[in-house]
């Protein structure tokens, strides 16, 4: 398995612990209640969305570099 | 006419000390470093005693024992066998092999000098 | 109109294709065509993980709480990412040593400890009980519905029981699903097939009742939420109603984070079905990818429920049926079926195989009146073992819905379980990475997490479902305000589950990280420890074997657990690998043994497949870290033999054991004979040069002075080769067992090369030897000890300087690059080495001299230990022919960067 691959992995999945926090998701709340209604559920969404893509991006190179 | 002695070994400074023993002793000395060497030198003429090694490479001393023994001019020479592995088990394969002694290493000079001696006037 | 009974039918059908599916799958594995090599149906029986929690609950929580849902989600999508690096290591793990269950995982690492895999087994079971109850109650709940609504258009009576009934049907379909052969790591092909397809039934009808609701019943998202905002409801999308403080968000992630990695059927999916490694890739994005579109509809839904004043764990069914669409509330009533159908089989049949293979089966072959170890055919037994397990799971899981759970929401018994579940997480995880974690320290954090989870969540649901006394939570075990079963030691504002995962997994970590420091792992720990720890590296060491057995032996151990068509195509097919036949009664070598144990293993799991396999085999298969392990054995069958020394006034029969235990240890005895013998032999010799030598020069002391020199050169010679003998050996065995201490810094390979070189100056000149020397680069930073490597090269020189021709001998030293490595190589222009004896002059005490020439002064262990230090350092070394004529021996070492990096 390749190191550094795997290290970049490590740190997309801390990244994407922190972006599903608490911390950000109050300021998220913060946004929802007083201009962008919800503004919470979509920003979930979209994180999740960009955390599988960012990981497919990661493990098909890897899969090609492999071969 | 002096009695006659064969020292096998494969450890070059057992072999000195051993031939300077036994002529020290009176004693007519060949020497073997292996096997092979061993076989051919009891061929030309069996000695009256054989020293011989257990752990040697390619054929060991049982083997060499054996064969001595298969051969009815060898069945007078008294074996002496020398190990450096002094278990219950080899002493008692050696013995079974028609070996006369078992002698494990290190031993006491004196005490091998004078068990060869013995053994030559029992026989 | 569609009555409920057709809603009984269609779920007997549903579950008739289902087996359909899973026996076609069999049928093409036993064809030899599998039909779960994709990745795609990998990553769908990875959604095994969405059971009727994730189908009807998820729906009612976010019907009252908004995104409070979500965490379950995202917890296992981090996981997902990091895939290549837990489950990959996982997977290598239990393909090398043939793991069956995460029970038997577990027990490996920590010395194949069976108490400890009966813990495991039993942590699981009770978490997994709770989940199946959950189960059954989300079917029954969705019957009820409905017969409630057919009831109101049709005079027919309800069955009385549809929970009770479900579990008769789910206990018998798991039974015929996941029990008709007895080798848990030979895949249950058709099984995966069939829960890959319940996955895409559950995805699909969820997006079609999610699509009714939203484009069906409103106008779109934006209606909906137009709609939640007009009620005053669209609060409902802030994290403040979710009623979930900061801790308990990032708790709620963790727990189901941790959860998924432990989760029995999580563990039979990912690991010991999966086919291929490959496979992880791909699900590293697939399987957050399902979860997160399986949840696109759960807000829809939930709020549409919201805006009609509805809420509760049947919403699914409930807004299809108020909107008078039948069909719909069918395909949302399949959707759950398929979810907890899924659940239910998986999760029964692996903790089926943990209950066998860690907890009755070791205990029956421990007793000793039923002679299990001389039956002949036990694959019958295991077989009614894990069938009863099953049908007792399935009834427990009803017994407690009917005395706990009818009484608490969904999502409240799913993270019962989970927090049970996540107390085996710090024992893989720490496992996994962490060599010094211990048997010690897993039962003590282990035991404690699981008490701590008793008391802190199944306390006070016993006390909701009315069993228990509602004083022990207002006052406190004892009446101790600190013991408070949700407010330990004073802690509270949290919500239950918080609280008790807080404690419980806090606990369990401490305890389990105090434990392991503490306490010195037993040898074999040590040994599992580097096993998993260093499993990449440790694939393909070789192993010894000194051990005795016949062929035919190991045969009839196989065909008394595998039957006997099985047994004997594992030997064929041996035999065709090795192009050779295997006869009955040869002596079996030791990958022989040791593919028996792993077959065996397979089947009735790592610790007693042991002990079955240490029953026929005299003597012990003996690995690299050879002493260790015969050590280990010795002191284990010392302790074993002083228990029952205590015991044996008791019972008459444990004598016989005691006498078992004594043979052992006399065999093992034997063992450690061989290797202080060979030791033995090479001290005595040069003794017994110096003894003679001392006592000739003792009683002879008128020898002439030349001779007298001569005798005593000889004695001095002897002693250096006994000090060198020892040093080595006791060298050899500081790194055998890890107690050596490196002293690791930058070194540049030519400084050390043109150090030694000049150090063995000496001898060379002595000895008329030209040496020669070419760099082929200006620097070689490598990181290394230095004295050690200095050690290598001095030993490769004065091996070299022994074997080149009487004062014609020459030696070429070379350096230079190589890839990623510095390549050294040391040539002569002696015999050379045959090539069937490179590898084996690596060896320790295996000197090639004889017929080729005298035997060589060296130790025997020279380039045993040069060998063991250049590995330590991740070289290698090995010998070919030399330019020269004689022998080379090379050795790499990585470039210092290289190194570097890989360390990290």
């Amino acid at each position: 398995m390749n190191n550094g691959r795997e290290r970049i992995l490590l740190v997309l999945a801390v990244l994407a612990g922190l972006a599903f926090g608490y911390p950000v998701l109050v300021v998220i709340d913060v946004l929802t209640l007083c201009c962008v209604p919800a503004l919470l559920p979509l920003y979930l969404f979209l994180v999740w969305a960009v955390v599988i893509g960012l990981a497919a991006a990661l493990v098909v190179r890897r899969g090609e570099k492999g071969r | 006419m002096g009695k006659r002695v064969l020292v096998v070994d494969d450890e070059p400074n057992i072999v000195l000390s051993l031939e300077f023993l036994m002529k020290k002793a009176g004693f007519e000395v060949e020497v073997a470093r292996n096997g092979q060497e061993a076989l051919a030198a009891i061929a030309r003429r069996p000695p009256d005693v054989l020293l011989l090694d257990v752990m040697m490479p390619e054929m060991d001393g049982f083997e060499v024992c054996e064969r001595l023994r298969a051969d009815p001019r060898g069945r007078a020479t008294k074996v002496v066998m020398l190990t450096a592995r002094g278990r219950d088990s080899e002493r008692q394969r050696g013995l079974a092999l028609g070996a006369d002694a078992y002698v494990t290493k290190p031993f006491s000079t004196r005490d091998l000098v004078a068990r060869v001696k013995a053994m030559l006037e029992e026989g | 109109m569609i009555g409920a009974l057709i809603a009984l039918l269609l779920s007997l059908l549903y579950l008739g294709l289902l087996f359909g599916i899973a026996n076609y799958g069999d049928r093409m594995a036993a064809r030899g065509a599998t039909l779960i090599g994709s990745p795609l149906v990998y990553t769908l029986s990875l959604a095994v993980y969405c059971s009727a929690w994730t189908f009807f609950g998820s729906v009612g929580l976010a019907a009252e709480a908004g995104v409070a849902f979500l965490p379950i989600y995202l917890g296992p999508t981090v996981i997902a990412v990091l895939f290549p690096l837990l489950h990959g290591k996982i997977l290598a793990i239990a393909k090398a040593y043939g793991i069956t269950s995460i029970a038997d995982f577990i027990a490996s690492r920590y010395g194949k400890s069976s108490l400890l895999g009966g813990l495991v087994t039993l942590v699981a079971v009770l978490g997994t009980i709770p989940y199946i109850s959950l189960q059954l109650k989300a079917v029954a709940n969705s019957l009820d519905v409905l017969f409630a609504a057919s009831l109101a258009q049709r005079t027919d009576g309800p069955i009385p029981e549809p929970a009770l009934l479900v579990t008769l049907v789910l206990a018998a379909f798991s039974i015929l699903f996941g029990t008709r052969h007895i080798d848990a790591t030979e895949h249950h092909e058709g099984m995966v097939l069939a829960i890959a397809f319940e996955s895409l039934v559950k995805l699909a009808a969820f997006i079609a009742v999610g699509l009714f609701v939203t484009y069906g019943m409103f106008e779109g998202f934006g209606d909906i939420f137009g709609r939640l905002a007009a009620a005053g409801r669209d609060g409902l999308l802030t994290m403040s109603a979710t009623g979930l403080s900061y801790i308990d968000w990032m708790t709620y992630t963790l727990l189901a984070a941790l959860a998924f990695l432990a989760l029995p059927r999580q563990f039979q999916v990912a690991v010991i079905e999966n086919v291929d490694k490959d496979h992880l890739r791909t699900a590293t994005w697939m399987f957050p990818l399902y979860l997160l579109v399986i949840n696109i509809f759960v807000l829809p839904v939930a709020m549409a429920g919201a805006v009609l004043g509805r809420g509760g764990d049947t919403l699914m069914l409930d807004l299809p049926l108020a909107a008078g669409s039948q069909i719909f509330a069918l395909v949302a009533y399949i959707g759950g079926l398929s979810a907890a159908t899924a659940m239910v089989i998986v999760a029964t049949i692996a903790i089926s195989t943990m209950i066998s293979n860690d907890l009755v089966m070791p205990a029956l072959l421990r007793v000793e009146r039923l002679r299990l170890g001389q039956r002949h055919d036990l694959s019958g037994l295991v077989l009614a073992i894990r069938r009863a397990s099953i049908f007792l799971q399935l009834l427990a899981g009803y017994a407690f819905f009917r005395l706990v759970a009818e009484r608490i929401e969904l999502v409240s018994i799913g993270l019962i379980s989970f927090a049970a579940i996540a107390q085996l997480a710090p024992l893989i995880l720490l496992g996994l990475f962490w060599r010094q974690a211990s048997l010690a320290g897993a039962l003590l954090g282990l035991i404690a997490g699981f008490l701590v989870w008793f008391y802190t969540l199944i306390v006070p649901a016993l006390v909701f479902a009315g069993w228990l006394e509602p004083a022990i939570l207002e006052e406190g075990l004892f009446g101790l305000a600190l013991l408070r079963p949700e407010a330990l030691f004073g802690l509270e504002g949290l919500t239950p589950v918080t609280h008790a995962v807080l404690w419980s997994l806090g606990a369990n970590t401490l305890l389990m990280v105090v434990g392991s420091l503490a306490t010195r792992p037993s040898d074999l720990g040590r040994l599992q420890a580097i096993l998993f720890v260093d499993v990449e590296q440790r694939q393909s060491s070789t192993r010894l074997w000194r051990g005795e057995t016949r062929v035919a032996a190991l045969q009839d151990l196989l065909v008394r657990f595998l039957g006997r068509e099985r047994a004997v195509r594992v030997f064929a097919r041996e035999a065709l690998r090795r192009g050779q036949s295997l006869r009955a009664g040869d002596r079996a070598d030791a990958e022989l043994v040791q593919l028996a144990e792993r077959q065996l293993a397979r089947a009735i799991g790592a610790t007693s497949a042991r002990l079955m396999v240490a029953s026929i085999v005299r003597g012990e298969v003996i690995g690299p870290d050879a002493l260790l392990e015969i050590l280990d054995e010795t002191s284990q069958a010392i302790e074993y033999s002083q228990k029952l020394e205590q015991k044996s006034h008791e019972l008459e029969n444990l004598t016989a054991e005691l006498r078992r235990a004594n043979e052992r240890l006399r065999q093992l005895d034997q063992l450690k004979d061989d290797f202080i013998a060979t030791v033995s032999h090479e001290l005595r010799t040069p003794l017994t040069s110096i003894r003679s030598f001392s006592e000739i020069l003792l009683d002879h002391p008128d020898l002439p002075g030349e001779q007298r020199r001569q005798f005593v050169e000889i004695i001095a010679r002897e002693s250096q080769r006994l000090t060198r003998l020892i040093d080595d050996v006791l060298d050899l065995s500081k790194i055998e067992s890890g107690r050596m201490e490196w002293e690791v810094a930058d070194h540049d390979l030519r400084r050390i090369i043109e150090e030694a070189v000049s150090a063995s100056e000496g001898l060379m000149r002595e000895n008329g030897i030209q040496v020669s020397v070419k760099f082929g680069v200006a620097r070689a930073l490598v990181r290394c000890d230095g004295d050690r490597i200095t050690q290598v090269m001095l030993n490769l020189l004065s091996n070299a300087a022994k074997f080149v021709p009487a004062r014609a001998g020459r030696i070429h030293v070379e350096l230079r690059g190589l890839g990623n490595e510095f390549l050294v190589r040391v040539e002569d222009n002696g015999p050379g080495v045959p090539p069937p004896l490179r590898e084996a002059i690596f060896e320790k005490f295996r000197q090639i001299g004889g017929s080729i020439r005298d035997k060589p002064h060296g130790t025997g262990l020279g380039l045993a230990i040069c060998r063991e230090i250049v590995q330590h350092f991740d070289g290698r070394i090995w010998c070919e022919e030399a330019k020269l004529g004689g022998a080379a021996i090379c050795f790499t070492l990585p470039v210092r960067e290289a190194r570097l990096r890989a360390a990290e």
